[in-house]
């Protein structure tokens, strides 16, 4: 008998193994999916055990902007739980300046919470708040939101706004109200002191973590510059003194409101921002720094300078920072040399500069400009490889020689790259001289770059109206609908319409036919290239794999364009649009 | 219970457990068939135009269906095949306007239906295809409960020849040659579908992810899928907002079931070994106890009679050595007596003799 219960146990134990080999397989298991998205921006999470060793309750989670606005319905601000120090620089920490030991920060949140709650119940208010006792009302496991907060960067417009705004009072002497925002530590007299035409990204000294002399994190600076600000503003009955809830800097949507508002109030300036009054340089020649070489060494290759037009690309980007990425004070090639420096995280300038997919990247940057509607509709369908193409080196590496040449002389072939090189000796060794002068002083580089700037070509290039054909028939389908009408001359006459103020099209679109190749790529620049049936054929796919037959290249190229343009007519699905019916 | 057959116990179990291991261990990485053809389709192309649909139903004999082909609002409904649409185009809607996905069989290379199905009902054909074959099939519909993909359907309305009906890639059509791409692709007004190699549809979509960057989710759903599919996906959304389930694992679904088939001969013949095997013991062990104490009763009877004999044969040597003894005494005492009596006559006799030595 006892041996039976023992077999009985054992087959049990046995069971259990094969089940559980069996669910080892994987066969059950499958992942869930379930998504939160009710993000807010201002929730915070009060986790004083962050300091703590032991688990003592869950985290608060705190909506500080319905805070904020109970707060102000009492007629209480921001000094209601927050302290000034002794600069008058509202604190980024609730009721204290620095963070003290766990059960102190436990208390503290205990203490100054509960008896402001207990003040609002004994006023009879009618949500007061969670009172002493009601511990699981803030400790509470989370529920259904979740921290959701987009970065408040200062874009070139709420920039133009602060530095433009009378409100903020103007610096000592001076016309603008640069330094009531920008400072430099002064290491002398160890004081934060303006500097003007010095001004900084604030970025530049405060990180994620200070580093000394820093003080204050980037959090900590930018609230306790902001906020002290705007509180002051609003303590002085401002006409207007900026946000002080969490949502309007941080919160996705708001932030997508203000851009629409900031955007309509450009419209309204004529579209251009003033610049800043920092007395950036209009021009810069951007060339690299030859390294220190032995006499005899050989030379690098090196590309022509690149006359940078300064002003122009201030006015196409959000903040300096787009390029600038680091300092203000130190020019590109300083950090990015040919061969990369540590500095510069050992990228070399020519990957700083040509790097298809960084934001700070000319190459990069430009690729992005592509997306906008009026040129996706051709860039959108080119490939974009990993480098630019070799014949638009040209459009930026100027040979500083052509200002003593000729119009007639100036004429460049595109398609040869190797011109915009600056030629080594023949034999490989340094020449005696450089072929070309580049000055070595600010002012002169300047002076040259906007020359050659101004040498540039102003106005596209645009082929001949009457160069374009006007009526394209399109008969593929002619068995089931009538021939389709491509009305060619208007659309050439209208994209062309589309360029015409763009100066990043009248720079690089380096002939007239150029922008031909949108539809009628992969064929050689010429006013007739060959037709479309030459490469797309109507055989099976098989043999071509990848390469439309022409009924389909059709379709993608004049969809994707429609598309990508954001043209609403015709739907992309609106046969009827193009194909007439063939009437019976 | 003895260390000794607990041990023995446990290696019977290891062993029977050690099959389905092994048998798992048999099924290799295998990657598909790269040079069989398959299709692929470009998410970013299709416009949901509803012509595949249409070239599908033409191709297949299909009957005509409730909206026709050129009414784009069904798009706006969430539809799936059935027994008369082998294919159908969904309309998913993202932050960049709608996606297009359409939705047929996979043709898995190493299809849950097939190994699903005990009559082999579906075959993988060379040309890529899932091959149905309705006169062995017996509705039992396992294929439509084992395809991930929900894809396999029944036409539940015929009584007598109900089949199951799903996409063929239009393998009967193109083995007959009266096509040379499956009908859906054929019509495609974008090329949204390709069809070709199995490995060089990859590497065209590989291709693509690398000249349109930031186009495309880059990786083929279907590539490593339920151990591959011949119809694979590429997508600029993501694959769960096209309603492609990305849960599935890259395992096919005959390796996934093999583990688990492979320890059907541990349920079916290794268990009841066991179990028996641990019965025979312990009835084995028990009839020799039983044997063990017959034997040592019997010793002991034995033991007991043996003793007993020998006492009764020493009673009984020692009872005749007695009596041997008496008879002896008896006898000696007779002759004594008897020697005595004739002493006494031969006094006598003594006596008389002058009497007689006279008479003589």
């Amino acid at each position: 008998m006892a041996y039976r219960k023992l077999v009985l146990g054992l087959s049990g134990c046995l069971f259990v193994l094969v089940c559980v080999l069996f669910l080892q397989a994987d066969v059950m298991s499958m992942i869930s999916s379930s998504g939160k998205d009710s993000g807010r921006a201002d929730l915070i999470m009060i986790q004083a055990i962050g300091k703590q060793t032991t688990k003592q309750a869950s985290a608060v989670q705190f909506f500080h902007d319905a805070h904020t606005e109970a707060l102000a319905e009492q007629g209480k601000d921001c000094a209601a739980c927050h302290i000034k120090d002794d600069r008058g620089v509202i604190s980024y920490k609730y009721m204290r300046l620095e963070d003290p030991s766990a059960s102190q920060l436990q208390d503290l949140y205990h203490d100054n919470c509960t008896a402001c709650h207990a003040e609002n119940a004994k006023a009879r208010m009618a949500n007061p708040g969670p009172q002493i006792g009601e511990c699981r009302a803030c400790h509470s496991e989370p529920r259904d939101y979740t921290q959701a907060w987009v970065s408040g960067g200062m874009d070139n417009m709420l920039h133009y706004i602060h530095w433009d705004s009378d409100l903020i009072p103007k610096d000592e002497g001076k016309e603008t109200n640069c330094g009531q925002c920008h400072h430099e530590y002064d290491e002398e007299t160890e004081e934060l002191v303006y500097v003007q035409f010095e001004e900084e990204g604030c970025r530049s000294c405060h990180g994620a973590s200070p580093k000394d002399p820093v003080k204050s994190n980037l959090a900590e600076a930018f609230h306790g510059q902001c906020v002290t600000c705007h509180l002051d503003n609003k303590e002085a009955e401002a006409e207007r003194n900026g946000p002080l809830d969490c949502a309007s800097c941080h919160g996705a949507p708001q932030r997508l409101e203000a851009q629409v508002r900031m955007a309509e109030k450009l419209e309204e300036m004529g579209g251009v921002l003033p610049r800043l009054p920092r007395n950036q340089p209009d021009a810069v020649l951007v060339a690299a720094k030859l390294p220190d070489l032995p006499e005899d060494a050989t030379r690098p290759t090196l590309m022509y300078p690149v006359p940078f037009n300064h002003e122009l690309h201030e006015h196409a980007t959000d903040t300096c920072r787009d390029c600038h990425h680091e300092t203000l004070k130190q020019s590109c090639t300083d950090c990015h040399t040919l061969k990369g420096s540590e500095q510069g995280g050992f990228i070399s300038l020519e990957r700083a500069m040509h790097a298809p997919d960084s934001k700070h990247s000319c190459v990069g940057c430009h690729n992005e400009m592509k997306q906008d509607p009026s040129c996706a509709g051709c860039h959108a369908a080119m490939p974009r490889g990993t480098e630019p193409p070799a014949s638009s080196c040209a459009v930026c590496h100027v040979n500083p020689n052509i200002l003593t040449q000729s119009p007639a002389e100036r004429q460049v072939s595109y398609t040869d790259f190797t011109e915009m090189l600056i030629p080594a000796q023949v034999d490989g060794r340094q020449p005696a001289s450089e072929p070309i002068e580049i000055p070595e002083d600010k002012e002169g580089r300047m002076a040259l770059a906007h020359e050659l700037i101004i040498n540039l070509r102003q106005e596209p290039l645009l082929i001949a109206e009457e160069d374009i054909p006007d009526i394209v028939i399109i008969d593929v389908l002619a068995n089931e609908y009538q021939p389709a009408e491509l009305p060619h001359r208007k659309i050439v006459m209208s994209m062309m319409e589309g360029m015409q103020d763009n100066s990043l099209a009248t720079a690089f679109h380096a002939t007239p036919v150029t922008m031909c190749q949108g539809c009628h790529h992969n064929s050689p620049l010429s006013k007739e290239p060959p037709s479309c049936q030459t490469c797309h054929d109507e055989r099976s796919q098989e043999g071509r794999l990848g390469r439309p037959g022409l009924l389909a290249a059709y379709h993608i190229q004049c969809m994707s364009c429609h598309a990508e343009m954001g043209l609403e007519e015709p739907a992309a699905t609106d046969c009827y649009s193009c194909h007439k019916q063939i009437e019976n | 219970m003895k260390r000794r057959s607990f041990l023995g116990l446990m290696g019977a179990a290891g062993a029977g457990l050690a099959v389905p291991a092994s048998a798992r261990a048999g099924v290799k990485d295998f990657r598909g068939f790269l040079e069989t053809p398959g299709v692929l389709f470009d998410g970013t192309r299709c416009i949901g135009c509803r012509k595949c649909e249409l070239a599908c139903n033409q191709v297949n004999n299909l009957p005509e269906p409730e909206v026709p082909f050129d009414n784009l609002e069904i798009l706006d409904s969430r539809r799936r095949t059935d027994a008369s649409t082998f294919t159908v185009v969904n309309k998913f809607e993202t932050a960049n306007g709608p996606v297009y996905r359409k939705n047929q069989c996979n043709h898995c290379l190493e299809p849950a239906c097939a190994s699903s199905c005990f009559v082999a009902a579906f075959r993988k054909n060379t040309d890529s295809a899932v091959d149905y074959d309705d006169s062995v099939c017996v509705g039992c519909r396992y294929c439509m409960i084992a395809c991930p993909f929900e894809i396999p359907t029944y036409e539940y309305h015929k009584v007598l020849t109900p089949r199951v009906m799903k996409c063929t890639l239009c393998g009967p059509q193109m083995r007959a040659g009266e096509l040379r791409l499956p009908g859906c692709v054929e019509i495609c007004p974008v090329e949204a579908m390709i069809y070709g190699p199995r490995n060089e549809l990859i590497n065209l979509a590989n291709r693509r992810f690398k000249q349109f960057p930031g186009r495309y989710v880059e990786r083929i759903y279907g590539e490593h899928e339920m151990g591959g599919t011949s119809w694979m996906y590429i997508s600029g959304t993501p694959f769960r907002q096209v309603g492609l389930r990305e849960d599935l694992g890259t395992k096919s679904a005959p390796e996934l079931t093999a583990g688990a088939l492979a320890a059907v001969p541990v349920v079916v013949a290794v268990w009841p070994v066991l179990l028996g095997g641990i019965y025979a013991i312990n009835k084995r062990k028990e009839k020799i106890a039983a044997q063990e104490q017959k034997q040592a009763v019997a010793a002991a009877v034995a033991k007991t009679k043996e003793e007993a004999e020998e006492k009764l044969a020493t009673s009984l040597s020692k009872a005749e050595e007695a009596a041997n003894r008496r008879v002896d005494n008896e006898v000696k005492k007779a002759v004594k007596e008897a020697l005595a009596k004739k002493e006494e006559e031969l006094k006598a006799a003594d006596a008389s003799k002058p009497d007689e030595e006279e008479g003589k």
